[in-house]
Formats: structure tokens, sequence, C-alpha cells
């Protein structure tokens, strides 16, 4: 019976790829409550490129962005400018780039699976696509990095696009491209330096491609001109020095990688982590459910005893999987949501047979079976709007710190008075960049402007350490943007809350003693 | 809290951190403008109790909890486990049972203790 429903896939795929990009985009900039840092970066990077070509610190059209020093990759900053040149926010674009990659992993991840399944004795190809693209759709782990700009997302995209296009095509300069974009994934996102080339080796090696010297040559010509063009974002050492600043296997000796390495894997493999309380960095889930649902337990022992009678499937799955995490277990801390992002298309096709166990088997009769099916969809249907409530009413306002809440409305309210004064003091947490992006100022003046807090100099404004210590000269008079907790007993002009209601910062006027 | 410490997962702790938990995410939820009768679907006393149980159960089967309380070896017992449970069974049914029962009671002991 089921079957008969799947027959119009193209329609059931369409609805997956919509309720995915209906879960991504409802209040986008609501939840999470602010862009953080890097998004900061990023956005603000972006629109530097389109206003004038260059980055930041006026480095023309930039392989490897220097940022805040830590070097950001470039694809995804490309990706976003690209959406402020059709006209949107910067502060949006941000976040669109990951949205809009988002849903089209969900569709990609369609084709990937059913190609997959057709390789694979027992599972139907288009039933596997589809329950595949549902799991990714519905999955808190990919919506939740989805809707916020992480580079992981596009990269993840740009992976999955490759796989899928090697897997499928029979035509070399296809699959040319198809290595290409796997090599633009590296240039997006670091763990994928790691991933990459290690599941090239493997997809290659399963599908034991019979092909001449000089079409081998032909076809690595494409991905090679990209590496080269992505140089310095791939090979150059400011590249790498990310990974040297969170490795956990720089420090130990050789000996103890192995343990290392294992503890690694095994705290991504942890039941707490995975199913009930996720990542406790607080941008990195809900933090009061896990990565994945707690009813995907049920589902996932399902899928383990379907795979028990496929140990070829069980053990690929496996190794996929232990690949997936191994970025994220070559670094601290674990377990890390993000660095082990790429692990959520190995858990949605897991659980995508799951789901096919369940209901791609039912029949016309009640029986067992639909009382199974029922009580799974009733428990699924709980878990996700139990995450979905968690996420759009607890979330933002217990996580408005990690978030960077309050600092674009309190540049804001200091863009609104800072012409009425002839001094402007702007205190920490609030870094220049952040200032550059919300006040705003144009690329063009910001490009000239020192980086860091100590001599950064805009028109008035000025940054200080801490409150008391801006000292307007005699007989001028001061604005100074500061911690709450700092001028509270001064009597402010404004306090600017956080969503949650607590006090953050504070606006405050001071005159210039005699 | 069990959030932080997963090896008080005793029944006790359980319960007498239901309330708390229910109590804080109503709080938040209607903060941020649910309305108390839409938050009594997920925030209520058997889901939540439920959903640590659960929580406390899967906790003690899960490979982390393996490794760090026996090691190495502890992760080879777990892998073992798998193997057993997932391909020993259907051969060695009273074999495999006996296991997964002695593995439950110690489990269970655990946490009602």
């Amino acid at each position: 019976m089921v079957k008969r429903w799947f027959a119009n896939s193209r329609l059931l795929l369409l609805l997956v790829v919509l309720v995915a990009a209906i879960l991504r985009s409802v209040n986008l900039m609501v939840t999470p409550p602010a862009l953080y840092l890097d998004e900061v970066s990023i956005a603000y990077n972006a629109w530097s490129i389109v206003e004038t070509g260059a980055d930041e610190h006026g480095q023309p059209w930039p392989r490897l962005f220097k940022a805040y020093g830590e070097y950001k990759q470039p694809v995804y900053i490309y990706a976003t400018a690209f959406w402020i040149l059709l006209g949107i926010d910067p502060t949006l674009a941000v976040r669109v780039t990951s949205l809009v990659a988002g849903v089209i992993t969900v569709a990609l991840i369609y084709g990937v699976s059913s190609t997959l399944a057709s390789r694979i004795k027992g599972l139907h190809p288009t039933q596997f696509g589809l329950w595949s693209a549902f799991a990714l759709a519905i999955m808190p782990w990919h919506i939740h990095f989805s809707r916020a700009g992480f580079e992981a997302t596009l990269a993840l995209m740009l992976l999955v696009a490759s796989v899928w296009i090697i897997l499928s095509s029979r035509h070399w300069a296809i699959v040319s491209v198809g290595i290409s974009l796997s090599v633009l994934s590296m240039a997006t996102y670091n763990a994928n330096r790691v991933i990459v080339p290690l599941l090239m080796l493997l997809l290659f090696w399963w599908l034991k491609p019979k092909v001449s010297i000089a079409t081998l040559l032909g076809v690595l010509a494409m991905p090679v001109m990209v590496a080269l063009l992505m140089w310095p974002a791939l090979f150059s050492s400011a590249s790498i020095a990310r990974f040297d600043q969170t490795s956990a296997i720089s420090t130990t000796p050789l000996i103890s990688w192995v343990e290392t390495l294992t503890r690694g894997v095994v705290a991504h493999l942890d039941t707490t982590f995975l199913f009930f309380r996720g990542d406790q960095d607080g941008r990195h889930s809900v933090r009061h459910l896990g990565m994945l649902l707690p009813s995907d337990v049920l589902i996932l022992v399902v899928a383990l005893l379907w795979l028990r009678n496929r140990p070829r499937v069980f053990v690929a799955g496996a190794g996929l999987l232990t690949l997936s995490i191994l970025p994220a277990a070559l670094t601290t801390p674990v377990p890390h949501g993000l660095r082990s992002f790429s692990s959520v298309i190995i858990w949605a096709m897991v659980l995508a047979i799951g789901y096919y166990q369940i209901f791609g088997t039912l029949g016309t009769r009640m029986s067992w079976k639909w009382i199974k099916a029922t009580m799974i969809t009733a428990l699924v249907a709980f878990y996700l709007s139990y995450y979905l409530a968690e996420y759009h009413y607890r979330y933002r306002r217990i996580t408005a710190l990690d978030w960077s809440n309050g600092i674009r409305e309190t540049v804001e309210a200091v863009a609104g008075r800072y012409q009425q004064y002839d001094l402007v003091y702007i205190t920490p947490p609030i870094s220049p960049l952040e200032l550059a992006l919300y006040l705003p100022i144009p690329p063009n003046d910001f490009q000239q402007l020192a980086k860091d807090q100590d001599s950064f100099t805009y028109g008035p404004i000025r940054f200080v350490e801490i409150a008391w210590m801006a000292t307007p000269p005699p007989g001028s008079k001061a604005l100074v943007a500061a911690p709450a907790s700092q001028v509270a007993e001064f009597a402010p002009l404004e306090f600017i809350n956080l969503v949650n209601g607590d006090q953050f910062m504070a606006l405050w006027e001071r005159g210039g003693l005699p | 809290m069990i959030i932080d410490q997963p090896l008080s997962c005793t029944y006790q702790a359980i319960l007498t951190d239901v309330p708390l938990q229910i109590w804080d995410a109503k709080n938040t939820y209607f903060l941020s403008g649910m309305s108390a009768h839409l938050n009594r679907i997920w925030l209520n006393t058997p889901a939540i109790t439920t959903l640590n149980l659960a929580q406390c159960s899967a906790h003690y089967l899960s490979p982390s909890f393996f490794l760090r309380i026996w090691g190495m070896f502890g992760l080879l017992f777990w892998i073992l486990g798998l193997i057993l449970v997932l391909w020993v069974y259907r051969k060695q049914k009273i074999l495999t049972l006996t296991g997964i029962g002695i593995y439950l009671a110690v489990m269970i002991g655990e946490v009602y203790r």
C-alpha cells in the first residue's frame, strides 16, 4: 500500500524539500537571536568584496581571508557575497547561504541514497532516497546548523553533490566536475580537508573504474586546477593554523594517538550526546535535547536489526561514520557537533533504513506492523514538535550571550545618538568589526582603519577597556557604551537588554572634567 | 544534575530532578510567550520522567560509558556485546540472553541503587 504512495516520487521529494525549507527558514533572524562573531566576520568580508573587491584588510580577491587573524576559508564568504550582490542585506545573506545549502543537501541526499540503494539488495531506491531526504529534513542536527552562518553546511552540500555526481555519472567530464566540487568543499570548511581525500580514495576503490592513464589525467585536470586556484586555502601554513590551535594529537606522543582518536570517535557515539543533551556549546544545539530526536533510538534499533543480515553494508556504514567523525576526533573538545557535522548524512541513511523497514513493508490490512508504525509516527511527531518548541521558545533566551545578542542593538542605539557628542567611547564585548557592520562603516573606510581596539578610531569613536577609562577632554561631552554592570550606578541614558530581559549594555553620558 | 553527571542517573536523582526541569522549562516558555496550556503537551511529569529514564538507560549501553569505566578493554567488551546481540543471538539464544540479562541486572541495580 505504501508503495503506491511512493509512485509519485518527484512530488514527494518536493514536499520533503518544502518541509526542510520551512523548518530552516521560519524566524531565521529571530532564532538564533543574533549574529555570532564568525557570522559578523563573514558578512562584513562578503560585503567588502562586493563593494570594493577586497576584504576588510584591503587584500584584493583573497583566496584565504585573514579575518580576525584565524584565517577563514574563502568559499562561504564568496557565496555570501553572491546574495549581497542580489540585494540582500549582509546580516541576512550570511544565513541565507547556509539555509539554501541545507535545503539543497536534503534534495541531494535523495540522489545519493537512491543511487546507493540500487547497488544494495533489499532496498527500494526511490523509497530509500525519499526516507533519507525525510530523515535529514527533520533532523535537529541539520536544522540547527542550517539556520546560522556555519561554513560546514555549504561544505557538506558540495561534498554530497560531488559524491552524487561521481556515483551516478557515466561521463568522465562530469565526474571531473564532481571531484572539483569535493576540492571546493575542502576550501569551504577545514574538517572536509580530512574527510575528502580519504572519501575519494574509498569511492574509487569501491567503484574500481576501468580507465586509461590519459583519461585519468584528463579527469584530474579540472580538480587540480581548482586546487591550484584555492592553493592558499588548502596548503598554506596560515590555513592549517586553526588545526594547530585545536588539535588533540599535536601534543600527545605517537603511541597515544590511537587511544586519543578512539576516545574522540566514541565520544560522538555517546547516547547522551546523540539523543538527549547534544553538544553543550550554546551555539551547537538546544542543549535540552540531542543532536537527533530521542525517538530515533527505536528507529536505529530497527535499522541495526536489518543491517545484521548485511554485514558488508554494516561495516561500510560504520567505516563512513568513523570517517565523518574523524576531523572532530582529531581535535578538542569532544564531542563537537559542528566538526562532526558530515556524519548527519550517514545518520540520515541509517535512519532511512529504519523508516523503510517500519513503513515500507506495511500491507493493506491492519496488523501489528500498523500499530508499530503508528506508535513510531506519534513519537517522532511528539519529539519533533518538542524540539521546535525548545528551539523557538527556550533556546534563544538561554543562549543569548553565546550568540552575541545585544551587540547590534547597542551599536544601533549609539548610531542614533553619536552625532550629538564630541567623543564616543565603546568598550568590549563590542569589537571594531561588529561596530563596522552594524553602524555601518563603509568597507572603503574600514579598510583604512586600524583593526585593534587600542588604536581604532572612526570619527568621534574610540575604544576603551572599561567605562571609567573614558576620559573626554575638559569642556567636551562624550557618550560611553559599556556593560550595564560598569555604569548602572551613574544613571545611564539607556539600558540595552538581552532577549531574555537581562540588562546587558548601557549608554552613559560623560562630560570632560575641568 | 543528571545533565552534567550522567553517572548519578539513579532513580531517586531522576525523580528529584523532574519537577525542577519542568519548572525551569515552563518558566522560560512562559516568558517567551507560549501559553501554559500548550507547553503542557511536552512539559509534564510522565514525558520528562520517561525522557530522563531513557537517557539514563541508554547511557549505560553507550560505548562511551564502557570506555570511561573500563578503558579500552571496556570498549572491546562493548563491541563484543554488539556482536553477541546482532549476530550470535540467532545461533546461541541462551548464551546471548544470559549475557544481556547479567548486564541489564547490573545496570538496573545501578539506576535503582
